[in-house]
């Protein structure tokens, strides 16, 4: 039996993977990370999620029933630099920020395994509904076997070599299962709700949370301009949209119109009518490979636009310094400049990269 | 694996209850046990038990009964001493240093915004208040020095009583927070050279939840908490019969033991630190003599205090990163950046602090495993990210 750190967030997927481990006789250590400072805000709204004051005692008082160590580690500095403040900034420059895969790579498989290892841990364990094989020459990481919990599209961007030491106990499991184990394992938290919220944006305002840290001359709007050019209204801040977005344009018009693109020099928003919407290729920058060796030469595979994306049949090519070109079978709506591209080999997530341009 | 750490070095942060508080609260857990205030036959015995441990408390000090008063902890008497010090409604000028517990510096800021002018003076690299520095900052003005016995992170001994004497100079009142200081150092002439003056009792082995403010007859202080005129009107709530008694013991115990644990304890503690010192490369000491005699806090270069931490509690030592705060999740120290500790030490600072019942055999563990937990921790390649 290994000693094996478990990334605890106080929620029920982490709590009974480690609760499942413990059953199967490992050492278990739980490590949380304090990303995001609650002192002033979201108190009054309660709980937040992740690393809320009230989720880190949810957290404490599992690891206290499962009679583990536990031990919490403020990190909000680095996940600041790292993933909020690029987060804005990518909502500034037109595009749709994808955090909780940046947060992957950066800070929990890169922080929370180097506290793992000072601490002598074998193993890091979290609750991500994703399968992992290791005995081969290479990690093979497939999809969730809940594919409607599936959370393997947020691990694309993780270095192969840190799955090597890692342990999904919830990959098998659907979530009721999850459920049924932690009352099994009574573990205080089974009935907890689950949150679909950014951790660090718990009630949801994404745009209020931006507009807070923007420079006051930037939080004006600018231009709304159909495609062919015509002057349609104003928006209120670029920020505020995505491509494929139709609500909140405030446009009345006799076709339905949708952002097609978003225009940062100028602060233009530009919309268009459903079938603009349709890329058949899209372009993707820093490409990172999981379960397979970085092709060489053209491959098929199933690729993922955005979480909970129905792939799509794609031919992806190399075009050299980590970037792919990824030809639709179909054309596909909404292909959001800043998301995250996945390719998979059916459940065998094969690796993805980030969404440049269509 | 998790039971908790064998060997417990965190006596700082908080003295396990001892045996003779314990045993001495017993009576007091179960049964009819009555408010302190009834007249009845059950109140009766409640009030003869907290004016026991009243007394108790009064003998550690150094002061007649009728000088102590009961607050819920360490924390409520530095803020008793603090906001009564400066009246109500609070007016005058303010002088603390710069390392004083949160129990001082809060409640501070929290006057500053009302109108009060703070003067912090500084401190020397060796975590001392300069009596003269205290001088400078004086003004005609100043109601009230509070300067703390000894600093709860890095044990250092303040000259006390040279700046209780600078301060009545000019009419000021003078505050010590003795909390940390309680289990090592007679208080007898603290007290006669102050005004007021805190302790703790979880720090000296007692209950947690109560603690005292040694206020000097004669003096009228205003009333943090208001209530039904308990303890002469200067501390409102119903008297914490068994918390009181287990306070009133341990102080018992303290005076009866303290004068052996300082010796002992001290030369434990020096081994540890000239061992560790001798181990491991870029490590300093921090705080200069004098000091408490149990409490060794040390910097790290290049290593995180949190994850260290953590890591001796899996090797079976219980100790700090610093202070234990309400989080458990520690930051840089103010107290350290007072103490000027160069930029690559401050994430690695680590406490180890004695108490009366620490062993040989529990130094040496320590002497083994530390060092090997420090290396570690530079191998994880933690240090850069804070």
């Amino acid at each position: 039996m290994a000693r094996v750190a478990v990334a605890m967030s106080g929620g029920v997927d982490s709590s009974t993977a480690a609760a499942l481990l413990r059953e199967d006789g490992h050492e278990v250590i739980g490590l949380t990370l304090q990303l995001w400072d609650y002192t002033a805000e979201n108190l009054a709204s309660g709980r937040g999620r992740c690393c809320s004051p009230a989720d880190i005692a949810d957290a404490r008082i599992v690891s206290d029933r499962l009679d583990m160590p536990h031990y919490v580690f403020d990190h909000s500095a680095t996940f600041e630099d790292h993933i909020v403040e690029p987060f804005v900034q990518g909502y500034l420059a037109g595009t749709t920020p994808s955090p909780c895969i940046r947060c992957n790579r950066l800070v929990k498989f890169d922080m929370l395994w180097k506290l793992a290892r000072a601490l002598d841990a074998e193993f890091l364990a979290t609750g991500h509904y994703a399968r992992l094989e290791n005995g081969a020459a290479r990690p093979q990481l497939s999809k969730g076997h809940d594919h409607s919990k599936d959370q393997s599209y947020f691990l694309f961007d993780v270095p192969v070599e840190r799955f090597e030491n890692v342990i999904f106990p919830l990959g098998a499991l659907a979530k009721d299962e999850v459920r049924a184990a932690a009352r099994r394992l009574d573990v205080p938290v089974a009935d907890k709700p689950e949150s679909y919220e950014l951790c660090f944006i718990p009630d949801g305002d994404k745009d209020g949370f931006v507009e807070g840290r923007l420079p006051t001359d930037r939080r004006h709007g600018g231009p709304v301009r159909h495609l062919d050019g015509t002057l349609l209204g104003h928006h209120g801040g670029l920020h505020r949209f995505t491509v494929g977005q139709r609500r909140g344009l405030g446009l009345t018009s006799a076709e339905p119109l949708f952002v097609v693109a978003l225009e940062p020099e100028t602060g233009t928003l530009i919309v268009g009518p459903a079938e603009a919407l349709a890329a058949e290729m899209l372009e993707a920058r820093a490409c990172n490979w999981v379960s397979i060796e970085a092709p060489t030469a053209p491959l098929r595979a199933a690729a993922r636009i955005r979480h909970r994306h129905h792939e799509v049949g794609a031919l992806i090519t190399p075009l050299g310094d980590d970037r792919v070109l990824v030809e639709f079978d179909e054309p596909q709506r909404a292909v959001a400049p800043g998301q995250g591209v996945a390719f998979y080999d059916g459940e065998l997530l094969l690796g993805g990269g980030w969404i440049e341009g269509t | 694996m998790s039971t908790a750490a064998k060997v417990y070095l965190d006596y700082n942060a908080s003295a396990p209850l001892c045996a003779e508080a314990a045993d001495a609260m017993q009576p007091w857990l179960a049964g009819r046990v009555c408010n302190p205030s009834s007249a009845h036959r059950s109140g009766q015995r409640s009030r003869a038990a907290v004016e026991q441990a009243r007394g108790q408390v009064a003998e550690l000090l150094g002061c007649p009964p009728a000088a102590v008063v009961f607050t819920s902890g360490g924390t409520e008497a530095d803020n008793a001493a603090v906001w009564g010090g400066l009246g109500w409604p609070p007016r005058g000028h303010l002088v603390i240093s710069a390392i004083e517990h949160p129990a001082v510096m809060e409640p501070a800021a929290a006057l500053r915004d009302l109108g009060v002018e703070v003067t912090h003076v500084p401190v020397d690299d060796e975590a001392r208040v300069d009596p003269e520095a205290v001088r400078a900052a004086l003004r005609p003005d100043t109601a009230l020095v509070s300067i703390m016995a000894a600093n709860n992170e890095v044990g250092s001994l303040q000259p006390v009583e040279k700046i209780a004497a600078i301060a009545h100079d000019v009419g000021a009142l003078f505050h010590t927070d003795a909390v940390q200081a309680a289990a090592w150092i007679d208080l007898r002439p603290l007290v006669a050279a102050s005004d007021l003056l805190s302790i703790s009792s979880h720090k000296i082995a007692g209950p947690m939840g109560i603690g005292a403010l040694y206020v000097r007859p004669g003096l009228d202080l205003a009333p943090l908490v208001r209530g039904g005129g308990q303890q002469g009107g200067r501390r409102g709530g119903t008297e914490a019969t068994a918390a009181m008694v287990g306070f009133g013991a341990a102080c018992a115990r303290t005076l009866a033991s303290r004068d052996q644990a300082v010796v002992r304890v001290v030369a434990l503690r020096d081994r540890l630190e000239a061992m560790l010192l001798d181990s491991i490369e870029g490590m300093r000491r921090n705080g200069g003599e004098p000091r408490l005699p149990n409490t060794c806090h040390m910097s790290f270069a290049r290593c995180d205090g949190n994850a260290l931490v953590a890591r001796l509690d899996l090797d079976g030592i219980a100790a700090s990163a610093g202070a234990a705060c309400a989080s458990g999740v520690a930051h840089a120290s103010p107290v350290m950046e007072a103490l000027g500790v160069p930029a690559e030490y401050l994430a690695g600072a680590l406490r180890l602090s004695l108490g009366y019942e620490t062993t040989a055999a529990d130094v040496d563990h320590a002497i083994d495993v530390v060092p090997t937990a420090v290396h570690a921790l530079r191998a994880a390649g933690l240090e850069a990210v804070r």
